[in-house]
This record gives C-alpha cells, sequence and structure tokens, in this order.
C-alpha cells in the first residue's frame, strides 16, 4: 500500500516537473488519469514533500484565475497544474533566470499598460512606451522576445497577457511594487 | 480716480479669478491643469498691489487655488482607488520609476515555472507515431562517387599521378615486410605530404592492393600487403584520423 503511494508520489513529480508539451504544466484530466481518482491527495502530499524546497504547486485556470487543490475535479480537470517557485526572487537571481535587467523592466511596463488598458494594447503603444528609455529596435524585439516566451500574447491587432504571466506573475503585487 | 498701473493690475486680478472659477465649475481634467503658471501670475499680481482692495482680490485667487488643490488631491485618491484600469498613473509610475524599481516590482511578483525538458515516454511515444506515418523522402540524391576519376576532374590528382603514387607506396609496404603501422606509412615531415599519402593509400585500399587489419584495444591500425588481384569480398569504410 505504502509502496504504490511512493509510486504514485515519483509519478506526480515526474509529471509535473518534466515538460511533456510545448508548455509546461499537465491539465488536471491527465493527472487523474495517470493517478487514478484521488489524485488531489497524491498532490498534496507531493506539495509538503517539494514545500521545503521552496517549491509550490500551482493551479491555473485557462481564464489565468488562480485554483486550489480543495476544488473539485470538475473544475479542475481543465486546469493547468506545475510547479513553480514559493518565495519571491531577488534581483541577485535575475542572474540565472536567463533575463537581464532591462528584459524585465521592459516586461513589466508592458504588463502595468496592458493591465491599466483594460488588459489589451496595441504594439505600437507598447513599442512607443519601451522607446522612451530603450532604443526602437531593442523595443521591437523584446516585444517579440515576451511574445515567443508565452510572457504576452499578439490577438489580432492586440497584445494582451501571455499564459506564462497570468500562471507566474502576481499582478496585483506588481501594479503595488510599481506604485509604492 | 484709478492709476493706469491699477486698473491694468485690477483687470489681470479680474481675469485670473475667472479661469480659476471656470475650472471649478468644468471640475474635468482637474488632474492635467498646471497651476504653477498661476501661481507665478499671483505672485506678480501680489507684487504690484498696493492697495487694500487689490491685495483683498488676490486673497479671492489664493482661495480658489486652495479649491483647486483640494480637488485634484480628492481626484488623485480617487484615481488610486481604482490603480487597476487607470493608464494614466500607470503611464506617469512607469514614467517615473527606474530600470531596478521595474525590475524589483517583477521579481517581487514573479514564481517562474520549474520545469526540465526531457525525453520521456510521452515524447517517445509521440515521435514513434510521427516516425510511423511519415512518407519516405521521395527525393533521390544524386550521389557522385568518389573515385580517381572524379578526384582527377577536380584537379586533385592527374590519371598518371595516381598510378605512379600507388606503386610507389605499394612497393614500399612490400620492402617494410608487407605490413606496416598505418601512421608510420603516410609519415611524412610536412601535413600536406601526409594528407597527400593517405588519399594515396585510400585509392590502394580501395583498389584491392592493400588491406587494413584493426587493433581496437592497443589503438593501432596496421596496413597489410595483397596480391593486386585481390578484390575485397567484404568492403566496409571507416574513418581513420591524421595528425
Amino acid at each position: 500500500m505504502e509502496e504504490e503511494s511512493t509510486k504514485k508520489l515519483r509519478r506526480a513529480a515526474q509529471l509535473l516537473f518534466f515538460k511533456s508539451h510545448r508548455n509546461p504544466g499537465i491539465k488536471g484530466w491527465e493527472l487523474r488519469k495517470a493517478l487514478g481518482q484521488d489524485y488531489t491527495k497524491v498532490l498534496k502530499k507531493l506539495e509538503e514533500r517539494i514545500s521545503e524546497l521552496g517549491l509550490t504547486i500551482k493551479i491555473v485556470s485557462d481564464s489565468g484565475e488562480l485554483k486550489t487543490l480543495s476544488e473539485p475535479h470538475e473544475v479542475l480537470s481543465n486546469c493547468r497544474f506545475f510547479i513553480s517557485i514559493k518565495d519571491p526572487l531577488t534581483i541577485t537571481d535575475l542572474r540565472t533566470s536567463g533575463w537581464s535587467i532591462d528584459e524585465i523592466a521592459g516586461l513589466t511596463v508592458c504588463i502595468a499598460t496592458i493591465i491599466s488598458k483594460e488588459g489589451k494594447t496595441t504594439r505600437q503603444e507598447l513599442e512607443q512606451i519601451l522607446s522612451q528609455k530603450l532604443p526602437k529596435w531593442k523595443a521591437t524585439r523584446l516585444l517579440s522576445k515576451y511574445v515567443r516566451a508565452g510572457y504576452l500574447d499578439e490577438k489580432e491587432d492586440y497584445i494582451i497577457l501571455g499564459w506564462r504571466t497570468k500562471s507566474e506573475v502576481d499582478l496585483e503585487n506588481i501594479i503595488k511594487y510599481i506604485f509604492s | 480716480m484709478l492709476s493706469d498701473r491699477e486698473t491694468t493690475n485690477k483687470k489681470e486680478i479680474q481675469k485670473l479669478i475667472e479661469e480659476l472659477d471656470n475650472i471649478i465649475s468644468k471640475e474635468e481634467n482637474i488632474l492635467e491643469i498646471n497651476l504653477d503658471e498661476k501661481i507665478r501670475k499671483l505672485a506678480e499680481l501680489l507684487s504690484n498691489s498696493n492697495n487694500l482692495e487689490e491685495i483683498n482680490s488676490c486673497s479671492e485667487i489664493i482661495q480658489r487655488l486652495a479649491v483647486i488643490i483640494f480637488e485634484k488631491t480628492k481626484a488623485l485618491k480617487n484615481r488610486s482607488g481604482i490603480l487597476y484600469i487607470d493608464p494614466f498613473l500607470t503611464k506617469l509610475a512607469i514614467l517615473g520609476s527606474d530600470v531596478e524599481k521595474l525590475s524589483r516590482a517583477f521579481i517581487q511578483s514573479w514564481r517562474p515555472v520549474v520545469g526540465r525538458d526531457v525525453i520521456n515516454p510521452f515524447l517517445l511515444k509521440e515521435s514513434m507515431t510521427y516516425w510511423s506515418n511519415i512518407t519516405k523522402y521521395s527525393f533521390e540524391e544524386e550521389r557522385e562517387e568518389r573515385n580517381v576519376e572524379n578526384e582527377v576532374k577536380i584537379n586533385f590528382l592527374s590519371e598518371r599521378e595516381i598510378s605512379e603514387e600507388i606503386e610507389k607506396m605499394y612497393e614500399e609496404l612490400e620492402k617494410r615486410g608487407g605490413k606496416e603501422l598505418y601512421e608510420k606509412l603516410i609519415e611524412s615531415e610536412n601535413l600536406s605530404d601526409k594528407i597527400f599519402k593517405a588519399v594515396v593509400l585510400s585509392f590502394m585500399i580501395t583498389y584491392g592492393y592493400a588491406g587494413i587489419i584493426r587493433e581496437p584495444l592497443k589503438g593501432k591500425v596496421w596496413v597489410v600487403k595483397k596480391e593486386k588481384t585481390t578484390e575485397s569480398k567484404n568492403p566496409e569504410s571507416f574513418v581513420i584520423v591524421v595528425k
């Protein structure tokens, strides 16, 4: 019985840690299929283990809402589950994140602008705002990089927040820090 | 009787009072109104005012300015309550922040996803399905065989030269007892000669005038002489690094 439980725990960790699709994470229904009906219990145990390492299981719906393991399966089924860092990072952690300070600042500007424009804005507007502090060519290049990385999404003539921003960034916090 | 200066001053005071009244009554875009200019004008008018009536009028201007500042504060507080949707304040905050502050805001709110790109059973299964479904590559590349004729074509060697060189090397191998280490056989003072000898030797082997014996454990490759009529029964190719 215990062996079975450990097996499921390992499988859950594999599913969540290892990227099997283009985007990280795995859907609730996939977890249920792989781990069984009590998959939320397995995930709770995993959460306890990884919590000691400063990690947490994050559940995000298609619309970007954060969910918890206590929600019913009907809600969790289409949500994306993945593991993320639990505590805030520091500026020195940037070195290992693969992003430069300019790129992070530019992304912050884009996110804040999109939020303030009720969720969507034009590429030209973002380029214009970024160009106030960066060369034009760099602003254009950065926007494309954010879209490629999934932090922003380009829909027809507009740029909106991408799945990665919704999943990884605490939007209330970012606004709070910008205005502090 | 009023002097010209007093008349002008009075008119200007009145004009400023009307402007301020106008701002107060409209109540729109109050945050965008620049009061600096009006305060400078008031200072100028006040310094030109000598009588009590003018000073009194200036105090009316001060009262109106205070009302506008109060309205501005109220509007600012109101907008602060709806920060999420206010592009004006967001733009101001962005423009007023340096790169480090903006990065810090992001870092404090960022919980990046932890994951690894690995080959896993899912990917293997997907790739197998893909592999079995793809159709055979239809474009057959015409491969040009590498032989003496082609080498001659590209002016690397003349036909006569290659035959002479093969003969020379065959005799050399014979002199060394019909068996020699590959590297010793192609040994030369300079690299281009060494490569040239390696090319000649490769043709010699291809023609079946010599064979190769490998000793993988010792890392040795021997070249052995064969009778010129001998043909290789199991032709194979392998790479030898010429240092």
